[in-house]
């Protein structure tokens, strides 16, 4: 391999955290799934059409933030989908709006970054889209990195990409706890049990 | 000392020290990358900030031009935000559309201390409150019903400390 084919990896990686992903299916009868995905300065819309045949493959519509300002079609379009809050979500990126919640996805992550889990939870009760900011899968495994102080094992990062961070978190989170729990139960056994032999 | 003038997106010109411009990683990569001629003054156009930010951003540059670089990112600690100077604090207060407006442009400049200073200062007014109080803080209309809230309270409650 060539030596800057490593260097690259990381760099794609950083970039995928500020992206912001979205699913979602349309209502009976119809079976159509939507995926939207914001990086940086596009939006893009993926559409499945799920039919008897003849099969084809999903659609792919891009448009940049910019043009999204303007295009009716595209914004009622992403409205019926994903709903009022993700639609005034892509709207207030698209004005540049000055709140919280419009700053760009990357940007918002390193807020989080200075925050404990605890005050993310309360965040994440605020509004819908600050609920789908704050439960972002980067913010599950910086989460996790934060509250075992160290970096995910090999085994932690495939269990992630078959379910998510958010549940290697809690699997990990609920383990220890429990040895925590049982650790103490055996100390108060034994010092009963020492206690029991001089009596 | 060499100058550099910089022009904001509304056309202003700033005449700065290149010292204290190139606390900007991407002021100081494209100062490398034109080749800069210490007899003729550059002028680098900056289309993503306006004046008044950009004056604001020059005042903290300046203040900070002889600060040690800032340490890398340790993802696995818990970062610190009580440690804002109280020069930074001062500088600081302003309204939410402008310390939104300077998190842009720090990110935008790259300008790691402003843009660490900036975020911490948001950070802060999240820490400890509740999420009606955020709500407040942030003018974040609640579009949650009230079952809505519960079940994402409950969703997550295993991660509370029992």
């Amino acid at each position: 391999m060539l030596p800057n084919e490593t260097d690259q990896e990381p760099k794609t990686m950083k970039a995928n955290e500020g992206n912001l992903q979205l699913y979602a299916r349309a209502n009976a009868p119809s079976r159509d799934y939507y995926g939207l995905t914001i990086t940086g300065s596009f939006i893009n819309l993926n559409i499945w059409k799920v039919s008897y045949g003849p099969h084809t493959m999903p659609k792919q519509r891009h448009c940049s933030l910019e043009d999204f300002r303007d295009d009716k079609v595209s914004q009622d379009e992403i409205r019926r989908i994903f709903g009022e809050a993700v639609f005034d979500y892509v709207l207030g990126l698209a004005q540049n709006r000055r709140k919280l919640e419009n700053l760009p996805p990357k940007l918002f992550l390193h807020i989080l970054g200075f925050l404990r889990i605890e005050d993310i939870l309360r965040l994440m009760c605020c509004s819908k889209i600050i609920c789908e900011l704050c439960n972002h899968e980067h913010v599950w495994k910086l989460m996790f990195m934060k509250k075992f102080g160290r970096q995910p094992s090999k085994e932690e990062k495939l269990l992630a990409i078959d379910s998510s961070w958010r549940e290697v978190f809690k699997r990990r989170l609920l383990y220890v706890r429990k040895a925590l729990r049982d650790s103490a139960e055996l100390k108060i056994k034994t010092k009963l049990n020492l206690k029991g032999k001089r009596a | 000392m060499p100058k550099i003038k910089l022009q904001s997106s509304d056309g202003e010109t700033f005449d700065v020290d290149v010292e204290i411009a190139k606390c900007s990683v991407t002021i100081k990569t494209m100062l490398e990358d034109l080749g800069m001629d210490d007899e003729e003054e550059e002028v680098v156009p900056l289309p993503n900030v306006n004046s008044a930010i950009l004056r604001k951003v020059l005042q903290w540059a300046t203040f900070h031009k002889d600060d040690p670089p800032p340490p890398e990112d340790d993802e696995n600690k818990e970062k610190r935000t009580d440690d804002i100077s109280s020069w930074d604090a001062d500088f600081l207060k302003v309204d939410q559309g402008t310390l939104f407006e300077l998190i842009l442009a720090a990110n935008y400049l790259d300008i790691k201390g402003l843009l660490d200073v900036t975020c911490k200062t948001v950070a802060n007014m999240i820490k400890g409150k509740a999420p009606e109080e955020i709500r407040k803080t942030f003018n974040i209309k609640n579009d949650f019903t009230a079952s809505e809230e519960d079940q994402v309270r409950k969703e997550n409650e295993w991660c509370e400390e029992k």
